[in-house]
């Protein structure tokens, strides 16, 4: 290959990325090069996180070579095997800026899957931000035993008598009223949530009566058996559900918070959507 | 426990416009007319559609307007009920009136 078409390969390559058609001086090309915006981060995977990784690296926990990545908010199709598909969300934390140079795209990976065999499968990820690993969150409170004690603190009960409680079991949360007299009993969360990029609360459950079943949101973790909700839904009917409550327009941190004066309830996910 | 008035879009009112349902509820004991008219009731057995597409089946009661500006609304509404009743405190005990 001549020197001249290798220049010309290289003034090419600049300007597929600048969108430029003009030629270019020798000169000229290291300050076209500096002004191209090459992404700031990296998607690796690998069942152990990278020793030495840089900032903004996203790394994904599998066994399954990573063939190429997509970022974005719907679920690309199966066609590749160890395609990785990172959610993208809204808001919140995690984020970091996808660019390097003067502009800005902020990215809030929410969570990862990945073709393995031909079918999507939920894989964990982090993030590697200000010298430290972050996890991806979905917005997951609660799941089948699992306090995601990172984002919510962990679950506290309202009530720990022999009555009238509630049972933080290896699989599942369940309201208790054993007693002729019932009254009701609460969960909280411990730390609040900043809900502001959500628009759902969900919680997947399994009720055996439909006493005084309520969820939402609170400003306060501390008022016992009877949340005082800012924004709530009171469910009715029984057998295994998953319920809702809009909460597009509630801004800011709250509590989540679970009361029920009947027994037993079971209570499976609780989730931010 | 307060009467409220519901539209068609089960948002609150404080006042019926005749085409409204009523509402018997305590959840908004205590709260100013601004706070009351930023939610959304939605009775038991009643579906709600959010613009997304999202149903949420009632009885839910969430706020419609940015909760933020709901809660500005009503803190400022308890200060003005806290100085009115430290004016009337000072009045009782010997102020002039």
């Amino acid at each position: 290959m001549a020197l001249t078409d290798k220049l010309t390969a290289i003034g090419d390559a600049i300007r597929l990325q600048s969108e430029k058609t003009g030629k270019l001086t020798l000169d000229q090309m290291p300050g076209e090069i500096a002004n191209l915006q090459p992404l700031n981060f990296k998607v690796v995977g690998g069942t152990a996180a990278p020793s030495n990784p840089k900032e903004n690296t996203i790394w994904v926990d599998t066994s399954t070579a990573v063939s190429e990545w997509v970022y974005s908010d719907h679920q690309p199709d199966a066609s590749i095997n160890g395609r990785v598909w990172i959610k993208s969300g809204s808001g919140g934390d995690p984020n970091f800026d996808a660019l390097k140079g003067k502009n800005w795209i902020f990215l809030y990976p929410r969570f990862t899957k990945q073709v393995v065999n031909g079918v999507w499968v939920d894989k964990t990820a982090k993030v590697y931000l200000s010298g430290a690993w972050k996890d991806l969150w979905d917005g997951t409170l609660y799941d089948s035993g699992n306090q995601y004690d990172s984002f919510t603190g962990g679950w506290l009960a309202s009530s720990d008598d022999t009555v009238n409680y509630v049972a933080f079991q290896s699989d599942k949360i369940q309201f208790f009223n054993t007693g002729g007299t019932t009254m009701p009993v609460a969960i909280y969360t411990k730390k609040k949530i900043d809900v502001s990029n959500f628009n759902t609360l969900q919680i997947e459950w399994n009720l055996s009566r439909d006493k005084d079943v309520k969820f939402g949101l609170t400003n306060s973790n501390t008022t016992g058996n009877a949340p005082s909700f800012t924004a709530s839904t009171t469910v009715t009917g029984t057998g295994s559900k998953v319920s809702t409550l809009d909460i597009s327009s509630a801004t800011g941190e709250f509590y989540v918070s679970v009361t029920a004066n009947c027994s037993p309830i079971e209570l499976f996910k609780i989730k931010l959507i | 426990m307060k009467t409220i008035y519901i539209d068609s879009e089960f948002r609150c009112h404080v006042t019926d416009d005749g085409t409204m349902t009523a509402v018997e509820t305590s959840f908004f004991d205590g709260k100013c007319d601004a706070f009351i008219e930023g939610y959304r009731f939605v009775p038991e057995g009643k579906t709600w559609t959010r613009s997304d597409g999202a149903t949420f089946t009632g009885e839910m009661i969430a706020p419609w307007k940015d909760y933020a500006e709901l809660d500005s609304a009503q803190r400022e509404y308890e200060r003005e009920r806290l100085a009115d009743a430290e004016n009337a405190l000072a009045i009782l005990y010997g102020g002039a009136l």
